[in-house]
């Protein structure tokens, strides 16, 4: 009784947290395949992330899966990588995981490295004034005192 | 109309791709049956070139490892195992002159279907790679869509490309799916970067031929002839364009030399003794007539055609001389080709006035093909003139029955009649003849003149 309750529970926890790269069995064969590859992409991830959907699927994983997913993340590959989209995730430090195509990748590289250079130098500058913020206030007690 | 063998002439070598070291040619080009070999491949591996260019593959710094190691791989033969390790990764992790590589592995390996899906790949990527545009187009001669290939040649040189090869290939799909005009200027451009490639040479002339332009054409032909005047071929050439000149002595000139170089083809000896026959240089023609039959198996048809023209020419005696060469040969021809050379050999000898000879081989023609129509005619017309009116008739009333022969029958037994002065009779054949073949517009002349006779002749009978 055990043994078949435990998978249903397993089962039933995996489709609650789907996202874009997670899969019920279900799923396998009914999935929006081109959706699936079009939001991993959009995620910045590697296209790698369908061997996930081809160990948990096995056999039962549609016949033009990894056609439809492979079209899919070509769109979403293509939007995610421009220099807009590296700035954005360069500004908030995000690292960059090299998963463009090598002919995006120059474009995106350049805005993600910018803006890591931008964050760079506020980070700097804002520890440059708490520095002085702390010299300013030991100065202060040494003149009260 | 003479026939030099243009499949073997005109066309002949238009169509060759070099590709790298993709070797492909053609013979035939008319009706676009491409006979494609494909030589030992070589691959283009691009070299670390910086940043993108963006009309070439280059590769990627990250690759470069990886491509080095591939190079020794293809380097010692070693396709399969490129493949392998290009395979391990997904399409879109490798970079276009990567796919490309990969491409035209598949593409030496012959799997066009793979190889043809990856260009398109390449080129939804990087739609401006100017090499992928010339793959493709060559993989879409192979695979005989001649209009994509165009599509993908004109592609390679809107963005630049001025490769020989390219130009040369857009001007023979040109040649076949356009018109000749669109392919001149390509074959031009195509023997100007490879001035003494013969496949440009031919190229441009047969789309000279074909545009008329023969004077430009006969000039290309003439220097051709300069670099190779044992290249029978071009005699060919030479005298099909003046064939289209009707310049029938310059054509034989050519033919001749062809044949003194060692050309053998049936057709062009067969033309040359026609053309000889024709500017009466009747010895030279019955030696070309000769020489045919000897070194070919007995084409009766062929056969037939040059006693026909012997006869016309009245070379009876040479007509005989070729008869008694094949006589031997006769007796394994059919019932009907038999019939055919006996109605040839009755004919020479009622030229020749030898009128017993020629009644037993008509009546032999008959025996072996009792439907030999042109034997019907030719035995009645020939008892018409021995007066044997009765057995003249019956035969046109047998060759009337037959549908292809009606026409000849019904005109043969109307002058037979006419000769019998039975003008009544005459009359009703000439307007059977009339009725049914309307484009014997001439008879009704006749008809009129052959009513006012039997009018005349019931008025002085009145």
């Amino acid at each position: 009784m055990y043994k078949l309750i435990i998978p249903l529970v397993t089962f039933g926890l995996t489709a609650c947290t789907s996202t874009s790269d997670t899969v019920n069995l279900v799923q396998c064969t009914n999935n929006n395949w081109t959706d699936v590859g079009y939001k991993i992409a959009k995620e910045g991830k590697s296209v790698r992330n369908f061997s996930k959907f081809e160990e948990l699927c096995g056999e039962k994983l549609a016949e033009n899966a990894k056609s439809l997913y492979l079209n899919g993340y070509s769109s979403g590959i293509k939007e995610y990588c421009t220099y807009d989209n590296g700035q954005k995730l360069g500004s908030k430090g995000i690292p960059n995981n090299n998963n463009c195509p090598f002919e995006l990748r120059e474009q995106f590289d350049k805005g993600h490295k910018v803006a890591a250079l931008v964050l760079k130098e506020k980070k700097a500058m804002v520890k440059k004034m708490q520095e002085m913020q702390n010299v300013g206030k030991k100065y202060e007690n040494v003149k009260n005192n | 109309m003479f026939n030099i063998n243009k499949n073997r002439v005109l066309f002949t070598s238009v169509f060759a791709l070099v590709y790298s070291s993709y070797v492909f040619s053609s013979n035939t080009s008319e009706n676009l049956a491409f006979n494609i070999k494909v030589g030992k491949p070589t691959f283009v591996l691009p070299q670390f070139s910086g940043p993108y260019r963006e009309r070439e593959a280059s590769i990627a710094p990250a690759e470069y490892e990886r491509a080095e190691r591939l190079r020794s791989l293809l380097e010692n033969d070693n396709q399969s195992e490129v493949l392998k390790e290009l395979e391990a990764f997904y399409d879109i992790e490798l970079s276009p002159a990567m796919l490309t590589l990969k491409a035209q592995i598949y593409f030496s390996m012959q799997k066009y279907d793979k190889a043809e899906v990856l260009y398109l790949k390449v080129l939804k990527r990087k739609p401006q790679l100017v090499r992928v545009h010339r793959d493709l187009g060559q993989l879409y001669l192979l695979k005989d869509k001649p209009k994509k290939a165009q599509k993908h040649f004109s592609k390679a040189l809107s963005l630049g490309s001025n490769e020989a090869i390219v130009h040369g290939q857009l001007a023979y799909l040109n040649l076949t799916l356009n018109s000749p005009f669109s392919a001149i200027s390509e074959y031009q451009q195509a023997m100007a970067l490879q001035p003494n490639e013969i496949q440009w040479q031919q190229g441009l002339f047969s789309a000279l031929s074909q545009a008329k332009m023969y004077t430009t054409a006969h000039a290309l032909l003439a220097e051709m002839l300069v670099k190779n005047p044992n290249k029978i071929d071009l005699w060919l050439n030479k005298a099909v364009l003046s064939l289209n000149q009707n310049n029938n002595k310059e054509a034989l000139i050519s033919l001749e030399m062809a044949i003194l170089l060692g050309d053998k083809d049936e057709g062009n000896l067969k033309t040359a003794a026609q053309l000889h026959l024709q500017l009466q240089s009747y010895d030279r023609a019955f030696e070309l007539i000769s020489r045919h039959i000897d070194q070919n198996s007995l084409n009766t048809h062929t056969l037939n055609e040059y006693l026909t023209w012997l006869d016309q020419v009245e070379m009876w005696q040479e007509a005989s001389d070729l008869l008694k060469k094949i006589e031997p040969k006769i007796k394994g021809l059919s019932a009907k080709e038999q019939s055919m050379l006996f109605v040839q050999t009755a004919n020479i000898n009622s030229n020749r006035n030898k009128l017993n000879i020629a009644e037993d081989y008509y009546k032999r023609a008959l025996d072996s093909d009792p439907s030999n129509g042109d034997a019907l005619l030719k035995y009645a017309l020939f008892l018409s003139e021995k007066k044997a009116h009765i057995q003249a008739e019956l035969l046109y009333i047998r060759a009337e029955s037959i549908p292809e022969f009606e026409k000849q029958a019904l005109l043969g037994k109307a002058q037979l009649y006419l000769n019998m002065q039975n003008h009544a009779s005459a009359l009703v054949q000439l307007q059977k003849a009339y009725s049914r073949y309307p484009e014997l517009a001439a008879l009704s002349e006749q008809i009129n003149v052959i009513k006012n006779i039997i009018r005349l002749k019931n008025k002085n009978q009145a």
